[in-house]
């Protein structure tokens, strides 16, 4: 039940019993585990959407298991706690979420998380609720959450229960900067998935509005930093994933332009003086093979030559004419590159500050 | 500097010898250039890139590329004291006035010209200029070896003087175009090597 699969527990228990085990549990709590069952159908988990209450049991049973309730405490009171995981078991069941959380059952942060996940999706305004701890996870702060100061968990003792309460935003985006390298390739590639599925990557509570691409597209590119000069063609496939476009575009001519990796992202010039991108397969990633350049993998001809024009018209911005021309002539811009000739021989033909030229003959 | 080759390359009609030599300066873009040219302006995939070109209206960059790469050659000669292939070159150019009658059309030419070869002008007509200057004192110190009744001699007096009327048509075409840098120290120069070809 704990892992949210009601069927699983419900298998448990008619196992138990068809083995002849003498069974400790009540009939009204088979009843609503029975009940629980009918929400899950196919599924693994019980629970589903958070925006609407997803859990509601029939008056009748919540009165019996209230009974249940009432007496499992008065034994417990009486002799020790021996009952407490039942009793907990049933506040929960009876959604009293403060009787379970004060029982002594919930000794972690995971038990209490899972406690008021509960309670939440089985309240009127399950969102409300998640929106309650999510504050209070963020008050309470990371430091919190680590076992020590140096953060061994990765980040992931604070963004787990962040993920739980469905602060999606908060959780990739402490992941990505407190877990090193790692914590960023975890963040990205969950932000994948999660965009994947249309899941908003923002925190319960706030709107969608554009913060989605903001932060996949932030995570993306800033994988992509840190695996580029291993990879070039691998820090493509994660650029190619941004979904504005124009910043998509923007970032692959900084791949461009900042690697100077042409041949394997863009193929090399052909003596005919058309860009060939067949080359042969040179990336660094194991067991990873190419058949051709790797933005032929994913843009057209024409697309390809458009980013080129551009890669090459931000290298000259930085000031790198030669690797300009280079990008010019793969984009085949021969108009633009023959230009870009025209110039630097004019100002190199005759050097300025060459006075032995002008005096040479006086 | 001894190491040379041959590109012929066919351009709106008029050809040109190249004659490329190593450059001490802007090696990469000379290189560039030159590879560039020989790869897929000439030969069997020029005509398909010069096509290509023309289709997209980048005719007058080529021809201002041709013309620079040709720059580049004559003042390989100049740096290496070949006046007359250097004035050659020049001639062949048609960048400068041979006659009076031209004056106008290379001023108006002038004008038009992408700001690659304007910029360079001066520095070409100074250097052209020196290269008139120089052949003029050889042809005038093997004319005073010679006496008047030798065949050779008219021809040579022949010579020093079309150099004059050249000169004097160079000095002016520099005067009537408007110059950047130093002009003034260029015309002061280009006027004292025409002082001394009277």
């Amino acid at each position: 039940m704990r892992c949210g699969n009601a069927t699983a527990a419900l298998e448990t228990i008619q196992s138990k019993s068809r083995s002849g085990g003498q069974s400790q549990v009540e009939p009204c709590v088979w009843e609503i585990i029975s009940h629980l069952t009918t929400y899950q159908k196919q599924s693994n988990f019980v629970f589903r959407q958070v925006s609407e209450r997803t859990i509601s049991i029939p008056a009748h049973l919540q009165k019996e298991l209230g009974e249940l309730y009432q007496r499992t405490a008065s034994r417990t009171q009486q002799a020790s706690n021996e009952h407490a995981f039942k009793l907990a078991t049933l506040a929960l069941l009876c959604n009293d979420g403060e009787q379970s959380a004060d029982s002594s059952v919930v000794e972690t942060i995971e038990d209490y998380l899972f406690t008021f996940l509960w309670v939440a999706v089985s309240s009127d305004a399950p969102s409300q609720q998640l929106i309650q701890i999510a504050k209070l996870l963020q008050q309470w702060g990371p430091k919190y959450f680590e076992s020590d100061d140096h953060g061994s968990s990765g980040g992931w003792a604070y963004a787990m229960p962040l993920m739980i309460a469905q602060q999606l935003e908060t959780a990739l985006t402490h992941l990505a900067t407190v877990g090193g390298a790692l914590g960023l390739l975890q963040a990205t590639h969950i932000g994948i998935l999660l965009d994947a599925y249309k899941i908003p990557l923002v925190d319960l509570g706030q709107s969608p509005s554009t913060s989605n691409n903001k932060l996949l597209s932030s995570l993306l590119s800033s994988h992509c930093e840190s695996i580029k000069a291993a990879d070039p063609a691998a820090a493509l496939e994660y650029l190619v994933r941004i979904p504005d476009e124009a910043l998509m575009r923007t970032h692959i001519q900084q791949l461009i332009v900042s690697t100077r990796a042409y041949d394997i992202l863009a193929g090399s010039l052909s003596p005919t003086g058309v860009r060939d991108f067949h080359v042969p397969p040179t990336s660094a990633v194991a067991g990873q093979r190419r058949d051709g350049a790797a933005l032929d993998a994913h843009f057209s001809a024409t697309q390809i030559a458009a980013l080129l024009n551009g890669a090459a018209q931000m290298a000259l911005k930085d000031g790198m004419v030669e690797d300009a021309a280079e990008i010019l002539a793969l984009a085949g811009s021969y108009g633009d590159l023959l230009a870009l000739f025209n110039s630097r021989l004019g100002e190199l033909m005759v050097p300025r500050d060459d006075t032995e030229f002008i005096r040479k003959r006086k | 500097m001894s190491t040379y080759s041959i590109v012929c390359m066919n351009m709106n009609c008029f050809r040109i010898v190249i004659l490329t030599n190593m450059i001490c300066y802007g090696r990469f873009w000379y290189d560039a250039a030159k590879n560039f040219h020989s790869a897929y302006l000439d030969g069997v995939n020029g005509s398909r890139l010069l096509d290509a070109l023309d289709n997209c209206g980048a005719t007058p960059v080529v021809q201002t590329f041709t013309v620079l790469m040709n720059l580049l050659v004559f003042f390989d000669h100049y740096k290496a004291n070949q006046w007359e292939e250097a004035a050659y070159l020049i001639d062949r150019l048609n960048l400068l006035p041979n006659t009076q009658q031209e004056m106008a059309s290379k001023i108006s030419a002038y004008h038009q010209m992408d700001h690659a070869l304007k910029q360079n002008v001066a520095q070409i007509t100074l250097a052209f200029m020196d290269c008139l200057y120089q052949m003029f004192s050889a042809f005038n110190a093997q004319l005073h070896t010679l006496k008047p009744t030798n065949p050779e001699f008219s021809t040579l007096s022949q010579k020093l003087a079309d150099l004059k009327v050249r000169s004097k048509l160079v000095s002016n075409f520099a005067r009537l175009i408007p110059t950047a840098g130093p002009s003034n120290e260029i015309n002061t120069q280009l006027a004292r090597m025409e002082a001394h070809m009277v």
